[in-house]
This record gives structure tokens, C-alpha cells and sequence, in this order.
């Protein structure tokens, strides 16, 4: 009896010591925080969560690029049939508008917190890093935290150049479970380039990018963290971010400069899509339309890749298995005013191909399915292109005739003919925007930018003008965040 | 660690000391065994000399007894067992003693069962009750929770007004109130943040294991109600517990026992007070329905339904999904075997059809117990299985309660239309619920299938020791599959119609003990004393997918669908906890005068965190037995107890990992670089864990076994309270837990019985229970001002320091103003006023009942029985949302549904009507006002029964040793202050029962 007590006795504390252990446990769909920053490994695992995430529809698989606001720039026609589900969001109801941001707000504001989270281990957990990570994930998150908090400004924040200070959306730094108070616009500005200046700064030293370019596809000798950089978001990104920004903000001179630098350096790593490229010809040898490379993705800085692209985007707004009251299009002859010739690269976007009831229409197939063999461009959308940084460097030289040279380059390479240099080159960058962005939400912006009253019914074939309500440029804060910001 | 260490050698130590020692003279020796009534052997009976109390034994585990070193001289030799009435003997050298004890009838309920330890209730400090499952067959058979209401009147089922009789609707039960927050600051898995721990045969179950158990298996449930008698439970116990032992094999010859119920149910309709035909119609017209743009129409619209009413059509729709049921169960129980080895197998079967058409469930179980005995160790394993099949009724109740009377069932033709009426109203048509019922399929479906193992190890070195080792496990598979057919009212207007659901619950426990007891008195000096160790394990995996597009109601196969909706996938979810927990009881009685009882507990979970892995709570019992004072001997003074406790027990009943971060690995999009993941919960290490400071304050009377009165009354302060409230989206999330705030819980409960008359054969008595809950909150400053604000049009909670939880805030009202048929409200300085301010509002009820409690009366003439229980509550306010949505504020869409009789008879309708409701005509939503809240006062009949049981000659003719026959009514009649629709999505019920028990 004395003796199994004693055993009992030095069993105690092996039953203690390990039941630590048997308490932290681990699930196979989930895992605790703690442990999964507590290697590269996990740290990487988290990066990929925040741009496993972007394709979300309340992001970038539908409000951020396809649909949202390219409906309400007046890319497509929702007036016919009158049942159409984006009817009442085209004529701008109140209610329709706000419904069409809803989601996004908590989304957004939901994977910036992903990204405090990563930032903060990156110091907490600095020693689990190498060098090259820490500074990659840095400079990358940070480019996301701002580039996430501008996308919101745009959004919910004044028209800049008219009211610079108004109270607009807070600026999250920190994961910490604490209401940040609503910012004026321009505060929020300079801490969008602040964090952009320093992820900058990280991202110089170590990013592939600048020396190899985009590194597309996989390798077998050593790691693949550092490659396909352009569905991350790397140095050039991240500078064309900061051009894209500091125009929209009026600041040309920064705009410009900045737009430059980028085709200067990135200009051999991102050329521009070639007649071989889009046609699919550079892939499988030979041009057939399901390898078209509508996305034009050799120029493209900044991707989302979303390995449920055509379901996602295309099946829902633009395919021709759509009935016409969700279906997102615009009539033959529009499409046709829209480009100078079929011979536009840009117009291989849009196929004649048969509707629901047999009939020949126009439809968009940016996003459409595509055999890319491995070149990756059939999971691609796109967030921030050369094209753009082209319409930047000419909108913003001080000299008319430069300003055209850098337009008509990016008409040359689109297969479209050179613009004279004695029209208003303010009004031919607006119709190259409108060309060249369709589906990547970037046109109501340059409107709102612009504080344009009058925008082009683009889908007409007259490309009639409406005029536009400016208070249709402010969308009103959920009523679930106004609601803690009272007072 | 090393904390709990030192703590366990402590423990540890002198308990090796006392079973180290051992004297013994052989001198005087009396030696024999203590058997009961039924001839089987009463193991742990203490068998002492009266004079040296020290000199004792206990009897071991063949009852037999060796008593040495007796004193010389006349000596008297004293046998006790709990429950038993203590038998003295002279000593004269007996050998081979054979002492019967006698069950003492007074102390039936004395024994607290806590499902870790038992212990005398006569030295138990705590507050808990033990009912017998012969007690609770005679209140009703339907299931525990139910009898257990009438019985205990510190534990409430709260009632849900929408389900009614709802046999698949599991209740919501609350010991002494509530402890934590609930309503717009919980998530949906949180609804169960009050609700109380079950334990079955020691090990922690859900509550639905709970309400399928058989009636029958039931030996004794254990409600234990303050913190010194649930604190054995530490982190769980805040809500109380209910500790439920099943019927273990007794030995002697083989017995079977069986019994069978019948129960007839049917519907309770009453609370319904809809409109016919003719009345519909004339409201319509009231309300303006046939006046509008396209004149013509709406004129022939009203004709044809005006000449319907007219050639009699009237439905009454609300009886046509419902019908009368007769269910029954069976159960059957075989045991018996020598005292080394003992077994006991039982079956049971239960048909529980609902009262609406195609709602039912199916029970299923059995249980094989096994014991094997020696002189020192027991063996027992228990093994038992539950198959519930559940069906859910095809169409809901409130479709049948909206349909207007004035269409009719069938067509001419005699066949069941589709639609009652083709007319589109936003191109929606108007479906009939019957064709629904009837002529469509719709199907859902749940079969559960639960195995559960017990296995327990006893050891008794010596008598005064016990070492326990239980090891438990429990498997649950549960499947759901719903097929909705393509025509299903749901799909209107679609173009995929017809869908298959199918969610798979796969549920492994593990669990485990091992525990030492201790018991020993030494002359004046009772100690008892508990320490055990104690893990579980739970792993829940779910998993599921809906598939859509069917053609026909014919394949419900799922491969005959078109597949996944787009961007649909299964689902998949793997939960994991584990637990495990030290803890140590003490307890110390002086003469049966003072007692001590102290409890401490460590818990260790993996839903604190990993910061934070363990929590400690503690509890202390004093009392004093008053009529064991030498100064006290009154002789018609039986028991006087004077209970008090305090505790910090704990509530766990919140979702898991709150305290630490989580990331959830995301399956949806694949990316170019492997893995990804993202958070699912935010962590907050800051977290502290809900707990609840527990007092009790208890007397307990007995007056010549005739009298007997206990009332509690207790005070709970729950400080900081766990809640979600709901923070800025910009955080990341829309809700996070937080500490804030406290709440306090105080009230009463108590019971009092007496024997009015006792004969010999005669025994008649009224008893009567009462209870009283009362809660405020503390300290939340203005943290909720914004809830409070935007809770102003949608709820009457508000969340205000000193405010209760059950407070009903509205604006006041004056009533209709006859002259406009508008409603006057009352502002904050008494003023009148017909506009609305939310600033006004002002506490205007309260939905804690200022007295609730069961009033009954039972009477026993030798096999004879009758027992009435009559629940009662009183000033208990409601907000009567029937009123609110069926009579006023009915929206354009509510008006083509059937209404409240009143929305019709009792509204303002010309100048000069002094009416209870505003004007018809009068469209806009009516605010939430003090018009809508009345006072509840009810007395309903919760259970009234008749019993006869014989053990007569005749019966051994057939083979029966006895026999005992019950019939019960249930819910059989309601009195209340006010009508109001109860049941709205499923109607509640009356019943009528038989219950027949044959015992071979």
C-alpha cells in the first residue's frame, strides 16, 4: 500500500507538467495566433491569407474592379430591362448606393486588421525571420495597409481637391481592439505615404523585382516565396501606387515624377502587350481566341490573382449564358465608337458571341476562361498597370506636345494611331481612360478626381453625355461605424 | 505547476498516515452483517460502541462487520447508514449478527447526490435538493425537465411563446435567474450562456441526452443550487447544476420491470382569436385595401371575394396542419445477480408524434450495466446506446395562421389548388399552405445516434477509504437531411428551385477520473474529506452541403440535382477543447452541530487561452444543525438547520477560444505560394473570465415530520460580466467579447409541505413553492449609451447602471385619444403629448414575476394516490407583440394575411369611440408604448394525477409481483389576465396520459 502511494507520488508531477501540452491544442482547419507566427513558414502562411483574401466580391472579385464602379462611370447598359439588378445602382439611388458599399467597408477594414496583426508579429517575432522576409513582408504590408486605406478614402472620403481637411475615414495602425478616430482626408494622405515612403525604403534592398522583374511562374531549383511578384505588392507597385496617389491629390509634380521613374525602371521588366501576346500566339504558338490575353498581363505592376476569376466575375456580370437582366454589356455599335478600329488591342476584350436566345450580342470578355499554359494570365486581375502610369506621365508634363508623346505611346502600343498634339489633350486622356480601364473600377475615380458634372453614357452608341449629381461622388459611412463616431 | 503540486502532496500526506494505522485487540469481538428491508447487504454502515464512539468500523463490501476491542462492561453497539434509522444493540459476544436496518420514510430526500461525492444532507452545508424518479413519474412522463419544473422552484423553463409543444425544440432552463448578459449582446451560439451544467452518471452531457433519457432509467436527479454544492464543478457551476444518476442493477433473483405510457395530445388553441371570413373582408375595406389606381380591378377583386364570404366560405385554416395524437412508450428493465456479480439490461422505446402533421421524434435506447464485486474493489461498466430519429413539419405553423379565411381549401373540382389566388401582388403569388402539406414533399429529417460507455473502478482499502476511477466515452453522430421540393413556397420567383440540405455532426468525448474519499468519524468529529483529478476531451467535426435544382418531387436522390449553387462548397469544421481539473472537498461536522464544508478547484482548459490555462474557484458552507443543540431538545422539533455559502463559481457556456487569436486556414482561393490563412477570431489576452460571486443564506424546518419548510435566499454578483457588443466594423470586426460592467442577481426560493391529515392508511397533504428573481446592472457607466440609443424604435432593453435586465422600457401612454383616434403619450414631466419622443421613455414593466411557484395537494389511501400541481405567477409584465404586429402596425404586406379579431373590433373608428387601439385608417408604425405592456397573471394546470398501486394475491396468478397504474393530465387548463397568441410557430398542447408499470 505504502509503496503504490509512492509511485503515485512521483507520477504527480509528470501528469501535471504535461497536461500544459494536452491543453494547447490545434484543429486541422484552424490554428492558434501564437503558433503560427512562430516560424517563416507561418509568417508566410499569413501573407498569403491577406492576398488569398482580395478576391472576396466585396473586394476585388466584384466592387473594387468589375462591376460597382464601372456601373455608376456609365460603362453599361442597366437601363434595359428595367428589371435589370443593377437599374436602380446606374441611375444612382440613394439606396442602391448604399447597398453597393456596404460590404465593402468590413471587409476592407477587416483584412487591413490581418495586416496590423502581421506588421506587429514582424517586430514581436522578428527573430523567426530572416533578413530578406522581414523586410519583403514589411514593405509589402505596409504598401497593402495604405494602398487598402486609400482605396477607402476614395470611396468614402471627400472629392480632394474641393475639401482637402473634411473629417473622412480613420487610419488603422494597430490591431488592438480600440476605435480610431475618423481622420481628415489629408491626414489620412500622409499617413497613406507615409507608410508607402517607408515600404519603399524596406522593399529597395531586397525585393527580386528590381533586378529580375517579375520572376513568373515556379521554379524548381530553390524557393518560390520571391517569385511572381506581380501578385504582390512589389517595388514598382508599390511607386506607381504613390504616383497614383499624389495625382489624386493634386500633387502633379510628385505624379509625375514618380510615373516616370516607373517606366524608366520598370519599363524592360513590364512592356507593353504585344499583338502576339494578346492574341494568344506567344503562348500556344498559334492566335486562337481561348488564349487571348485580354488582360494585357506583361504590363500588368499589381495583380489579384484569383484562381476563381471566371466564375467569379465573368459568369456573373458578363457571360453570354446571362440572362439581360444581370447581364453587363454595351450594343455593337457602342463598342465599336469606342475604339478607332477592331484593330485596338483592347477590343479583343469584347467578342460577338451568342446570347440566352440565340442572338448575336456584344459581349465582355476581359474575364473570360483562357488557356494561359502556364504564363498565369487566366487568374490575373489586374489592380495597377504601365498603361496607367503612361495617362499619369502625360497628364502631368508641364509641356502639351510631351504630354502627347506619352499618350501616343501608349496608343502605339495599343495598335491605335497617333493622336495630332493640337486637340485638348484633357479630353483625349479622359477617352483613354474610359478605353482602357473597362472592369477595373479606375474610371468613376478619375470623375471624382476630376469633379466631373457631366460623364459620357458610354454604352450609347450616340456616347450621349448625362449630367452628373457631384454628391453622387460621397458615399456615407456605414451606419454600423457613423453609429460609434457620434458625439 | 509547482503550486498545484505542493497542493496535491498536501493532500496526499495524511491520508497515507491514516491508512497506515491500524489497532486492533482481539479481545471482545462482535462480528456479523447489516443487511436491509430487501435483504441486500448495506456496505459503509458504521458500526460503533455507543459509549466510545471511537471504537467503529464500517461494514465492507459483503456487509459483513468485525468489531474488535470492545470496553468492558455493559456496552451498546450502534449500526447507522444514511437514510436509515440508526439500530442499537447490547453487546453479549454475538457471532454472526444479522442486523436488519430500517429505510428511515422521513429522510428520503436526504441524501445530495453530486455526482463526485454523496454525502448525509444532515452535514451538507450547501443548498441542493434530491428528487426521486418515482417522484418525478408522478408528476408527468413526458420528460425530466418537465416534472422537474413542478418539483423544483428554483429552476425555470423559460417559455418559448413561438415553439410551443415543439417536441424537437430542446428548453431554455435557468437556476435562480440569470448570470450573464443575453439578447442583442450574445452571438447565436451564446443563447445558452445561463443555462445550467448536466451531469449523467458523472460525466458532463448535453441537454438533449437529458430530455431523450427515458423517464424510467431515471433513479434520482440532484439539483444543486449555491456555490458550496456546485463548486465541485468550479469554472462551470455559476448556473447551477443538474446531476442525474441512472437505475443501477440491484441483486437477488432475476426482475423485470416494464412499463408502458400512453399519452393522448392535443392541441391548445385557445390563445387564438383570428378573424373569419366576413370580418377579414370588412377589415380589409376598413384599412383602404380596395381602394387605388387601378379602381376596377380592386373592385372585382373585393366582389368575387365578398361573394365568396357570402356563399359561406370560411376556413378556419389554424386547425388543418394540426392533429390529435395518441403516443406511447415502453420501457423495460431486467436485473438481478449474486452479490459478486450483478447485471441490469433495459430497453426503451418512445414515440413522441408532435400535434402538427409530419412533426414527431422516435426514441430508441437501451442499457447494459454490469458489476462485479469483491472484497475490496468493484468493477462496474455501463453501456447504453439512444437512437432519436427527429421529423420536422413540412410547412410552418404561421403559414397557416396568415391565411386569409376567405379562400377556400379545395376548388370546385374537389382538388387542392396550388395557389389561393393566382392574383399576383408583386408578382408573388398567394400559396396555399395545404397544397403545400398535402400534395408537395418537403422533408427534413434528423437521425442522432449516441453510444455512450461508462467504466468505473472502486477500491476500498479499508473503510474509511474509497478510490474511485471512472473512465467515460461518448460518441454522437447526428444527420441531417432536408429535401425542399421544387414547388416549396421558397422558390418562388426563381429559376433554380428545389434543394437537398445535408449537415453531419460527428461528436467524441472523452472523459475521466479518478478520485480518493474519505470518511471517518472519530467520536465527536465527522470527517469527510474528497481529492480527485478529473480530464475530458471533445472533438466536434461538422459537415455539410446544399445542392439545388430538382426536377420533381419523385428523386429526392441528390444526384438527380443540378448540383452546387454557384461559388458553393461544403462545409467543413473541426472544433477540439480540452479540459481537465484538480480539485479538493472538506467537510467537518462537531456532533452533528457545525459543519464546514470547503471546496477548491482548478480548472484547465483550452478555452482560456494559452496565456491563461488555468482558473481557481473556490466555495465555503457553514451550518448548524440548531435542533441537535443540547438547549434545543424540543421533541416535536425534527430539524432546524441554518445554512449559509459563498463561492466564486465560474461560467464557461461561451464560445470557444475568446482569449487567444485564431487563424482559420482559407480554402476558397487557392494561391501561387501554398498554404494561406486568416484570422477568425481576434484574441484578447486581457480577458478575464466570468465569474460569480455566490451567496446563500438557508434555513431548513421539520416539525413532527408534519411540517416542513426550506426557503434560500441568495445574491449573486457577477462582476466583470463576459458580452459581445458590437464595435465599429473599422476594428475588423463587427463584435468583440469584452469585460464590462457587472451584474447582480438576488431572490428567493423556498417550499413548504404539510401533512394536513395522517391515519393509518390516510395521508394528506398540501404543499406549495415560491420564487423571486430580481437583477441589476452595475457599473456599466455609458459604455452602451449607443445600444441604448439605437435600441430606442427596435427593443425596450436598455442597458443603464441600477437598470434591470428585465426592465421593459417604453414611453408611456395615455391612450387613444377619441376624438382623433391617435394615440397620447405621457412625457417625462406628466405632460401630454401626440409625439413620439424616444427621451420619454421611462421603465414601465418588469418580466421577472414578482412571485412564481407551484400550488398542489396530494393524497395516498393505501394504494391510492392523487396529486394535483397548479402552477401560478404573478406581476410579471410582457410586452404583447401580438398585439403589436397583428392588431397595430400592420405593414401593406401584413394586411394580406389574417389578423387579430381586435384589430378590427376593439380600433378607433369615428370620434367619440373610446378604443384600446389606434385608428384603422391609420397606416403609420405605431411606437413601442407602454399600451402594449400588461401585466400577466396566470394559474395553469401543470399537472393533475391519479395513481393505484397493489401488490394483490391475484396478480401473482399471471406472475406479476406488483403492479402500479397513474393517470396524469398536463397543461390542462390556463387562467390568465390576459390573451395573447402563444405558439405562434408551433402550437402548444394539452395531454392526457396513462402510465402502466408491471413489475415480475
Amino acid at each position: 500500500m505504502k509503496k503504490s502511494m509512492r509511485y503515485l507520488l512521483f507520477a504527480l508531477p509528470l501528469l501535471f507538467g504535461s497536461c500544459k501540452a494536452w491543453l494547447t491544442i490545434d484543429s486541422s482547419d484552424r490554428i492558434m495566433e501564437n503558433t503560427l507566427f512562430e516560424d517563416e513558414e507561418g509568417f508566410f502562411t499569413a501573407l498569403n491569407g491577406i492576398y488569398a483574401e482580395l478576391p472576396q466580391s466585396d473586394l476585388y472579385g466584384q466592387s473594387l474592379v468589375a462591376a460597382t464602379f464601372d456601373v455608376q462611370a456609365q460603362y453599361f447598359d442597366t437601363t434595359k430591362p428595367s428589371t435589370h439588378v443593377f437599374n436602380t445602382l446606374g441611375a444612382y439611388s440613394a439606396e442602391a448606393r448604399k447597398n453597393a458599399v456596404s460590404g465593402i467597408w468590413s471587409k476592407t477594414y477587416f483584412v487591413i486588421a490581418n495586416v496590423n496583426k502581421i506588421l506587429e508579429h514582424c517586430e514581436s517575432d522578428r527573430d523567426v525571420l530572416s533578413d530578406k522576409a522581414y523586410h519583403i513582408i514589411r514593405g509589402e504590408m505596409l504598401a497593402m495597409r495604405a494602398m487598402l486605406h486609400f482605396e477607402m478614402l476614395r470611396i468614402f472620403g471627400p472629392i480632394f481637391s474641393e475639401a482637402p481637411a473634411r473629417i473622412s475615414i480613420p487610419y488603422r495602425e494597430s490591431s488592438e481592439l480600440v476605435v480610431s478616430d475618423l481622420l481628415p482626408a489629408n491626414e489620412v494622405i500622409d499617413r497613406i505615404n507615409r507608410d508607402l515612403t517607408d515600404a519603399v525604403a524596406e522593399l529597395a534592398d531586397y525585393d527580386p523585382v528590381r533586378t529580375e522583374g517579375r520572376l513568373n511562374g515556379e521554379t524548381t531549383t530553390g524557393s518560390n516565396r520571391y517569385r511572381n511578384r506581380h501578385v504582390r505588392l512589389n517595388y514598382f507597385a508599390v511607386k506607381a501606387l504613390q504616383a497614383r496617389i499624389a495625382l489624386y491629390t493634386g500633387d502633379r509634380e510628385t505624379a509625375g515624377r514618380l510615373a516616370l521613374e516607373v517606366i524608366e525602371q520598370a519599363g524592360d521588366f513590364f512592356p507593353f502587350a504585344s499583338r502576339e501576346d494578346v492574341t494568344g500566339q506567344t503562348a500556344v504558338g498559334i492566335a486562337t481566341q481561348n488564349s487571348e490575353d485580354r488582360i494585357f498581363s506583361s504590363e500588368i505592376l499589381f495583380a489579384v490573382y484569383n484562381s476563381k476569376r471566371t466564375t467569379d466575375i465573368y459568369d456573373r456580370f458578363f457571360s453570354n449564358k446571362l440572362e439581360q437582366t444581370n447581364l453587363l454589356t454595351m450594343d455593337d455599335l457602342a463598342v465599336h465608337n469606342l475604339y478607332d478600329s477592331e484593330s485596338d488591342l483592347r477590343s479583343y476584350q469584347w467578342q460577338t458571341l451568342k446570347n440566352t436566345e440565340g442572338v448575336d450580342q456584344r459581349f465582355f470578355v476581359k474575364y473570360g476562361q483562357v488557356q494561359d499554359i502556364e504564363l498565369g494570365y487566366a487568374s490575373l486581375v489586374p489592380v495597377i498597370r504601365m498603361a496607367e502610369m503612361y495617362l499619369i506621365a502625360a497628364e502631368c508634363e508641364e509641356d502639351k506636345t510631351k504630354g502627347y508623346g506619352w499618350l501616343n505611346a501608349l496608343r502605339v502600343a495599343r495598335k491605335a494611331s497617333s493622336l495630332p498634339t493640337t486637340g485638348s489633350l484633357a479630353n483625349d486622356l479622359q477617352d483613354e481612360y474610359i478605353r482602357e480601364f473597362v472592369g477595373e473600377g479606375q474610371l468613376f475615380w478619375y470623375y471624382k478626381r476630376l469633379r466631373k458634372t457631366s460623364i459620357r453614357r458610354i454604352y450609347r452608341s450616340d456616347a450621349a453625355y448625362m449630367d452628373f449629381d457631384p454628391a453622387n461622388y460621397l458615399f456615407e459611412l456605414p451606419e454600423n461605424e457613423q453609429e460609434h463616431h457620434n458625439q | 505547476m509547482s503550486k498545484i503540486l505542493w497542493g496535491g502532496v498536501v493532500l496526499l500526506a495524511p491520508l497515507s498516515s491514516v491508512v497506515a494505522r491500524n489497532d486492533s485487540i482481539p479481545s471482545r469481538i462482535i462480528t456479523g452483517n447489516v443487511k436491509n428491508e430487501k435483504g441486500e447487504f448495506v456496505v459503509g454502515a458504521s458500526v460503533y460502541v455507543k459509549s466510545t464512539p471511537r471504537i467503529g468500523v464500517a461494514t465492507d463490501a459483503k456487509g459483513e462487520f468485525t468489531l474488535r476491542g470492545i470496553p468492558a462492561g455493559r456496552q451498546t453497539i450502534v449500526f447507522t447508514f444514511v437514510g436509515m434509522i440508526p439500530f442499537e444493540v447490547e453487546y453479549a459476544n454475538q457471532r454472526d449478527l444479522e442486523v436488519v436496518l430500517k429505510e428511515d420514510a422521513t429522510q428520503v430526500n436526504e441524501i445530495v447526490v453530486t455526482g463526485i461525492y454523496s454525502r448525509d444532507k444532515n452535514s451538507f452545508a450547501g443548498s441542493a435538493t434530491t428528487y426521486t424518479g418515482k417522484e418525478l413519474r408522478a408528476i408527468g412522463t413526458k420528460n425530466i425537465f418537465q416534472s422537474l419544473k413542478t418539483l423544483e422552484p428554483a429552476l425555470t423553463v423559460v417559455e418559448n411563446r413561438a415553439f410551443g409543444s415543439d417536441p424537437n425544440q430542446l428548453p431554455d432552463l435557468e437556476i435562480r435567474g440569470k448570470t450573464s448578459l443575453v439578447g442583442d449582446l450574445t452571438t447565436e451560439y451564446d443563447n445558452t450562456a445561463n443555462q445550467p451544467l448536466f451531469i449523467l452518471d458523472g460525466i458532463e452531457v448535453e441537454i438533449a441526452q437529458i430530455q431523450n433519457l427515458s423517464m424510467d432509467r431515471i433513479a434520482s436527479v440532484t439539483v444543486l443550487k449555491d456555490a458550496a454544492s456546485a463548486a465541485i464543478y468550479g469554472s462551470k457551476a455559476s448556473n447551477g447544476v443538474i446531476v442525474v444518476e441512472t437505475v443501477k442493477p440491484e441483486p437477488g433473483q432475476l426482475r423485470v420491470s416494464y412499463t408502458a405510457d400512453l399519452r393522448f395530445e392535443f392541441p391548445d388553441l385557445s390563445d387564438y382569436n383570428l378573424m373569419n371570413a366576413e370580418e377579414k373582408l370588412r377589415y380589409e375595406v376598413l384599412a383602404g385595401r380596395y381602394v387605388g389606381e387601378d379602381q376596377d380591378q380592386l373592385d372585382e377583386l373585393y366582389n368575387s371575394r365578398l361573394a365568396e364570404v357570402m356563399r359561406g366560405v370560411d376556413t378556419y385554416w389554424l386547425s388543418v396542419p394540426l392533429r390529435s395524437v395518441l403516443n406511447h412508450s415502453h420501457s423495460i428493465y431486467i436485473d438481478g445477480g449474486s452479490d459478486a456479480m450483478l447485471y441490469g439490461v433495459g430497453l426503451n422505446y418512445s414515440d413522441q408524434k408532435g400535434i402538427m402533421k409530419g412533426s414527431g421524434k422516435d426514441i430508441v435506447g437501451g442499457n447494459i450495466n454490469l458489476v462485479y464485486r469483491t472484497n475490496k474493489l468493484i468493477f462496474s461498466n455501463d453501456f447504453s446506446f439512444d437512437s432519436v430519429k427527429s421529423e420536422r413539419e413540412p410547412v410552418s405553423f404561421s403559414a397557416f395562421a396568415n391565411a386569409n379565411p376567405y379562400y377556400r381549401k379545395y376548388n370546385e373540382e374537389g382538388e387542392i389548388p396550388e395557389f389561393l389566388e393566382e392574383y399576383d401582388i408583386a408578382q408573388e403569388f398567394i400559396y396555399n399552405p395545404l397544397y403545400q402539406l398535402r400534395r408537395v414533399v418537403n422533408t427534413d429529417v434528423t437521425k442522432d445516434l449516441g453510444l455512450r460507455n461508462n467504466f468505473t473502478i472502486i477500491y476500498r482499502p479499508v473503510t474509511s477509504l474509497q478510490i474511485r476511477g471512472r473512465l467515460s466515452l461518448n460518441k454522437n453522430i447526428s444527420k441531417r437531411e432536408a429535401f425542399k421540393s421544387p414547388k416549396h413556397a421558397d422558390f418562388n420567383g426563381q429559376s433554380v428551385k428545389g434543394s437537398y440540405l445535408t449537415e453531419e455532426t460527428d461528436l467524441m468525448n472523452y472523459n475521466g477520473d479518478a478520485t480518493v474519499t474519505y470518511g471517518k468519524l472519530f467520536g465527536y468529529h465527522q470527517i469527510n474529506a474528497v481529492a480527485g483529478w478529473s480530464f475530458s476531451s471533445r472533438r466536434q467535426r461538422d459537415t455539410g452541403y446544399e445542392i439545388f435544382g430538382f426536377t420533381s418531387d419523385m428523386h429526392q436522390n441528390p444526384s438527380f440535382s443540378e448540383g452546387f449553387q454557384q461559388g458553393d462548397k461544403p462545409t467543413y469544421t473541426d472544433r477540439n477543447s480540452r479540459s481537465t481539473s484538480f480539485y479538493v472537498n472538506g467537510n467537518y461536522s462537531f456532533r452533528n452541530r457545525y459543519l464546514v464544508d470547503v471546496s477548491l478547484r482548478m480548472d484547465g482548459s483550452s478555452v482560456f487561452g494559452a496565456e491563461n490555462l488555468f482558473t481557481t474557484t473556490w466555495a465555503v458552507g457553514l451550518g448548524w444543525n440548531i435542533h441537535n443543540e443540547a438547549w434545543c431538545k424540543l421533541k416535536w422539533l425534527d430539524l432546524l438547520k441554518l445554512r449559509f455559502s459563498i463561492g466564486n463559481p465560474g461560467n464557461q457556456n461561451f464560445d470557444a477560444y475568446t482569449a487567444s487569436g485564431t487563424y482559420i486556414y482559407n480554402s476558397t482561393y487557392q494561391t501561387l505560394f501554398g498554404t494561406s490563412a486568416i484570422l477568425e477570431k481576434f484574441g484578447n489576452p486581457d480577458l478575464k473570465w466570468q465569474k460569480t460571486i455566490d451567496k446563500n443564506i438557508g434555513l431548513d424546518v421539520d416539525i413532527l415530520d408534519r411540517v416542513k419548510f426550506s426557503v434560500d435566499f441568495y445574491h449573486k454578483n457577477t462582476d466583470p460580466l463576459l458580452a459581445q457588443i458590437p464595435v465599429p466594423p473599422s476594428l475588423g470586426t463587427t463584435r468583440i467579447y469584452t469585460n464590462f460592467g457587472g451584474q447582480i442577481s438576488k431572490g428567493f426560493s423556498g417550499s413548504l409541505n404539510v401533512v394536513v391529515m395522517k391515519r393509518q392508511y390516510l395521508r394528506w397533504s398540501v404543499n406549495g413553492s415560491f420564487s423571486q428573481n430580481r437583477s441589476e446592472y452595475r457599473n456599466i457607466g455609458n459604455k452602451l449609451d449607443f445600444m441604448n440609443e439605437k435600441g430606442s424604435t427596435t427593443t425596450f432593453k436598455r442597458y443603464y447602471d441600477g437598470a434591470s435586465p428585465d426592465d421593459i422600457w417604453a414611453v408611456r401612454s395615455h391612450g387613444i385619444d377619441p376624438a382623433t383616434g391617435r394615440e397620447v403619450f405621457i412625457r417625462k414631466d406628466g405632460s401630454y403629448t401626440f409625439k413620439y419622443d424616444a427621451n420619454d421613455e421611462v421603465v414601465v414593466g418588469s418580466s421577472a414575476p414578482t412571485l412564481e411557484g407551484v400550488i398542489g395537494t396530494s393524497i395516498f389511501y393505501k394504494g391510492f394516490s392523487a396529486s394535483v400541481n397548479l402552477r401560478y405567477c404573478v406581476g410579471r409584465q410582457v410586452f404583447a407583440s401580438a398585439l403589436y404586429n397583428k392588431v397595430e402596425n400592420i405593414s401593406e404586406t401584413a394586411l394580406y394575411y389574417n389578423l387579430d379579431r381586435r384589430a378590427l373590433h376593439d380600433r378607433w373608428q369615428k370620434p367619440g369611440d373610446v378604443a384600446k387601439f389606434k385608428a384603422i385608417s391609420i397606416n403609420d408604425t405605431t411606437p413601442m408604448s407602454s399600451r402594449f405592456v400588461l401585466t400577466e397573471n396566470y394559474l395553469a394546470g401543470e399537472s393533475i394525477s391519479v395513481g393505484y398501486e397493489t401488490s394483490a394475491r391475484w396478480l401473482h396468478v399471471v406472475g406479476v409481483q406488483g403492479a402500479s397504474f397513474r393517470f396524469y393530465m398536463n397543461d390542462i387548463f390556463r387562467l390568465a389576465s390576459f390573451k395573447e397568441e402563444r405558439g405562434t410557430d408551433y402550437p402548444f398542447s394539452k395531454s392526457f396520459s396513462l402510465s402502466i408499470s408491471l413489475r415480475f
